[in-house]
């Protein structure tokens, strides 16, 4: 059916996650009193989960609204297990699996098989994991389950079908530049974690072109293993019949994992304004540094600083009250702070896009803000309490389907949190005080270290910026 | 007391899975509870859900079509004005506050860019920035946006279930009472969002290229954004007199759907928005249609990115039988791997990289186009893709399609429509969209139905019709080769 087309938008993110001042006396009372419903609180209901013989996982939790089923499979790996040079083998990798064909079905019959009943089937690397998905109908799961488990177990490595994937692959490579986008945030991750570590390589047509047929088949035998991932199943499905599905693929392979351990990484930023050339009337910015790991106790207050800083979903955070509403300087802006595992911390990063006349304005703005901010330490009550309520109000949504309960039930047993973790997230969330906020503000956040990646008409932009800052080069390999 | 609540839930949802599908047509129109307030404003209600919490959604009838040359931009314009507060929410006092902005409308008339500056600053210590924006994040809001087509303004949100009273008596004071205050710092914001969305994105070239040249009288020619010396011009003298002849209750439609009370929504509904006052009952949408295009027109530009390709094809609009034809070809061409063209030209000749075509751009209320994107390897194989495409079009008029693919995408288009109905924001958004476009929101019932009427003939017939060069618009986009 039809879908609306060229919408422009209000606000030009997604949604990422507040006391009065600004209401006359007359509707006061009455805001405050529709504010004062409280929102009901529900808990996980009873998932079904269990380990199979060969040390696959599952959980499963039925929803009979729609003949609808679905699932999702996520399986340790990801992009960041490229070896260095090699960058793209985990992309490839997946998109071979789901593209290849399988030892029972040539691609083409996969592709016909899956559109005639309507199926959508997806295998993806994400960079810490690679997630495979199902739609469909529940009167085609069984056959849409058994085709997927092929494709992971049993792939066809078709040859045609690598070629395929290899020369798209290098066009998207070579199509990389005519998103500034796409530009900044590989900039900025490249110089964070450098260019020789797996959290910072990006592919190239030089790393693309090295990925052998034999590469990828190594791979998949090293990730594609059924003690390596964790299966969930939603939708209208009796458990007892997913687990039957689960328990009776014939295909699974007979070896079992090797201990994987996710690569290192020491993100250090490079502080300074690296250029990216890119003819363009707009500048894109990432600006910040290294973030932190996903089990630091300072987890919690970090989220929180953040939502105050630019990472709320409102106007009223600071950066986008400051960029957007107060100076008109950006549509787009907002902070992420990011947590990695224990030996690869995440990155904390602002973006915004400014035309280039506004570039070196929009870079002090956010200078002095962060400065403001972290150093001294100038935060509200107010801001503490709106973004805490925010944050806890909208935890409701994770409960929302029963494929949103389970896709973060699998999420979070990977990254090893417990079923319940919203409920833990929540309690943690609502314990944070002013205090912690400012000291983390404080000890996280540095603007004297900021590594500023600029996307835009090099030539303008260095004259620009010439008088107020000094500016280097950067290159983003094809 | 757990244990209640899942067992209710269970009953709940079987209860649903029945009325909705099991019986049929019928049974999703008894689910849906329409509502008319006195206004002229209509609203849809379906109680449905997993969690307490619903979707929000409230479409004006209103969109960058229904603007003018000269003042292209303004219906998105004032989508971004109307969260901008009232006369009681976002000021500390909106008398003395009211002074200013009339005092900065009459600088701006003179053109008068310094006293304006002066005055805008002046104006700040009353305002408090996006108030109606954060009350709603900070009681749970997701999915809080809107958006403008050309054919439409659509404001919408999520929240739990205990803020419904909440957010629609917010919607209705955002609705009745803009105060239209920040305007010229808003309108700052817009032109950074030109800049990324079209300016400088090569796709927004394209797409806007595709409309100034397919189309002649019809609104359908600029993009929906507008263009900069348009929203330069603006004043909030005209966002007042856009907002008073379209933001009336007759051309509103909303929809809420979750786990909220009919008959206390009901209630709400007409507490807050029976105070909208109407115009003389009738929404009123004329816009100029364009004569049949007679010859080819293509055109090719220039812009540093890789090669991009559009091809449009003019074609009826909903309720059109034709449309549902053109809704089967955007499934047999590019829906799905098996699909025509990615089969043939992505997989089979490898000419292309990736394609997809859509039904109905920019818009569904006014006669539209049929588009096909194609990005080829290299510029030196832009003009062999669109020879291949044009070539597997030619194919659908001389034979017919084969059983399988006929069986095929009348499933997948069904399958289609059923997920979208697994969302509480998706089925809201198709009931508001559907009633304002096609006048009934029944179109999405019919449709399966209407897809079984096509024959193989109807098929060959429309592709016959309709797939010829001069009904044709190509665009091409290519860096310019150095030296010229």
């Amino acid at each position: 059916m039809k879908k609306i087309f060229f919408s422009f938008i209000i606000f030009g993110l997604c949604l990422i996650p507040v006391h009065s001042q600004g209401i006359m006396p007359e509707a006061e009372k009455h805001i405050e009193k529709l504010e004062s419903k409280e929102t009901h609180l529900i808990t996980l209901p009873e998932i079904k989960k269990g380990k199979i013989k060969n040390g696959l996982k599952y959980y499963i939790l039925p929803e009979h609204e729609l003949p609808i089923t679905k699932a999702v499979i996520l399986i340790r790996g990801g992009t960041v297990y490229d070896p260095i040079g090699k960058s793209g083998l985990m992309d490839f990798t997946a998109e071979l699996m789901r593209m290849g064909g399988t030892e029972f079905l040539k691609p083409d019959e996969v592709d016909s098989r899956l559109d005639s009943i309507a199926s959508t089937v997806d295998i993806a690397a994400n960079r810490e994991n690679i997630a495979a998905m199902i739609t469909c109908r529940a009167e085609h799961f069984e056959e849409s389950l058994n085709i997927l488990f092929d494709m992971l177990f049993r792939p066809g490595f078709d040859k045609i079908r690598y070629e395929i994937i290899k020369a798209r692959y290098l066009n998207s490579v070579k199509r990389r530049p005519d998103s500034p986008d796409l530009l900044a945030i590989t900039g900025f991750r490249s110089l964070l974690y450098g260019n020789e570590n797996p959290w910072g390589q990006y592919a190239t047509t030089k790393s693309v072109n090295s990925i052998s047929l034999k590469d990828i088949k190594k791979t998949h035998e090293k990730f594609f293993r059924p003690d390596n991932l964790i299966v969930g199943i939603s939708g209208d499905i009796k458990p007892s019949k997913a687990v039957d599905l689960i328990k009776s693929y014939k295909y699974y392979p007979s070896k079992t994992v090797a201990e994987l351990t996710s690569p290192e990484a020491r993100p250090t930023p490079k502080s300074g304004i690296h250029i990216i050339d890119k003819d363009s009337t707009q500048v894109v910015f990432n600006v910040g540094h290294e973030g932190s790991y996903r089990f630091n106790p300072d987890k919690y207050a970090l989220i929180v600083m953040n939502d105050i800083l630019g990472g709320g979903g409102s106007f009223r955070r600071r950066l986008p009250a400051l960029i957007r509403v107060e100076k008109g300087l950006a549509y787009t802006v907002y902070s992420h702070y990011g947590f990695g595992p224990d030996n690869a911390h995440g990155m904390f990063n602002i973006y915004l896009a400014t035309k280039n006349q506004s570039a070196v304005h929009a870079l002090e703005l956010v200078k002095s803000e962060l400065i403001k901010f972290s150093d001294q330490a100038e935060i509200s009550e107010t801001e503490l309490s709106n973004s805490k309520a925010a944050i806890l109000k909208r935890l409701i949504f994770e409960y929302n389907s029963a494929f949103n309960i389970i896709v973060n039930v699998v999420r979070f047993n990977y990254f090893g949190y417990p079923d319940n973790y919203i409920e833990e997230y929540g309690r943690e969330i609502s314990k944070v005080t002013l205090g912690d906020v400012k000291r983390v503000a404080r000890e996280y956040l540095h603007p004297d270290k900021l590594q500023v990646v600029l996307v835009g008409n090099e030539k303008e932009l260095v004259n620009n910026f010439k008088d107020k800052f000094k500016t280097s080069k950067l290159t983003i390999e094809n | 007391m757990r244990k209640i609540l899942i067992i209710t839930c269970a009953f709940f949802l079987i209860v649903i899975a029945f009325v909705l599908f099991k019986c049929g047509k019928n049974s999703l129109e008894n689910r849906v509870v329409e509502f008319q307030l006195e206004n002229g404003m209509k609203w849809f209600l379906v109680k449905r859900g997993y969690a307490p919490v619903f979707a929000g959604v409230i479409q004006v009838k209103v969109g960058g079509a229904d603007e003018e040359i000269g003042k292209t931009g303004l219906a998105h314009m004032l989508e971004h004005m109307a969260f901008k507060g009232t006369s009681k929410i976002g000021t500390k006092n909106f008398e003395a506050e009211k002074i200013i902005m009339d005092k900065i409308d009459k600088s701006a008339k003179a053109g008068e860019r310094e006293e304006v500056e002066l005055l805008v600053e002046e104006q700040k210590k009353y305002i408090v920035h996006n108030e109606i924006w954060d009350i709603m994040i900070r009681n749970g809001a997701t999915n809080l946006n809107a958006s403008t087509s050309k054919d439409v303004t659509t404001y919408h949100a999520e929240m739990p279930s205990s803020k419904l009273e909440l957010w629609i008596y917010l919607l209705s004071e955002m609705i009745s009472d803009p105060a239209f205050r920040e305007f010229y710092r808003e309108r700052d914001v817009v032109l950074e969002e030109q800049l990324m969305s079209i300016d400088n994105n090569p796709k927004g070239r394209l797409y806007k290229s595709l409309g100034m040249l397919a189309f002649e009288d019809s609104p359908y020619r600029w993009p929906t954004i507008g263009t900069k010396e348009d929203v330069l011009s603006f004043n909030r003298q005209d966002l007042r007199e856009f907002y008073d002849k379209h933001y009336l209750p007759e051309c509103m439609v909303g929809a809420i759907v979750g786990d909220v009370n009919i008959e206390e929504t009901k209630k709400y509904l007409t507490e807050y928005f029976g105070k909208l006052k109407g115009g003389n009952g009738i929404c009123h949408r004329t816009s100029p249609i364009d004569p049949p295009q007679n010859n080819i027109k293509s055109s090719t530009i220039f812009f540093d990115a890789e090669p991009m390709l559009l091809i449009g094809f003019h074609k009826p609009t909903v309720p059109h039988f034709d449309d549902y034809i053109f809704d089967i070809f955007s499934t047999l061409l590019c829906e799905g791997e098996s699909s025509r063209l990615i089969k043939r030209l992505v997989k089979e000749k490898r000419i292309a990289k990736s394609i997809a075509c859509f039904n109905s751009y920019p818009g569904t209320r006014l006669p539209n186009l049929f588009v096909i994107y194609a990005e080829p390897y290299s510029v030196e194989t832009l003009d062999g893709l669109r020879d291949s495409i044009l070539l597997e079009l030619e194919k659908l008029k001389s034979e017919p399609i084969n059983e399988g693919e006929m069986k095929r995408v009348k499933n997948q288009m069904k399958t289609g429509f059923l997920m979208e109905l697994d969302s509480n924001y998706e089925l809201a958004q198709m009931l508001v969209y559907f009633e304002n476009i096609a006048d009934s929101w029944h179109y999405i019932l019919n449709h399966p139905a209407n897809i079984d009427k096509i024959t193989y003939e109807d098929i060959m017939k429309s592709a016959t019709e309709y797939f010829v060069p001069t009904n044709s618009t190509e665009i091409r986009l290519r860096r310019k080769e150095a030296g010229k």
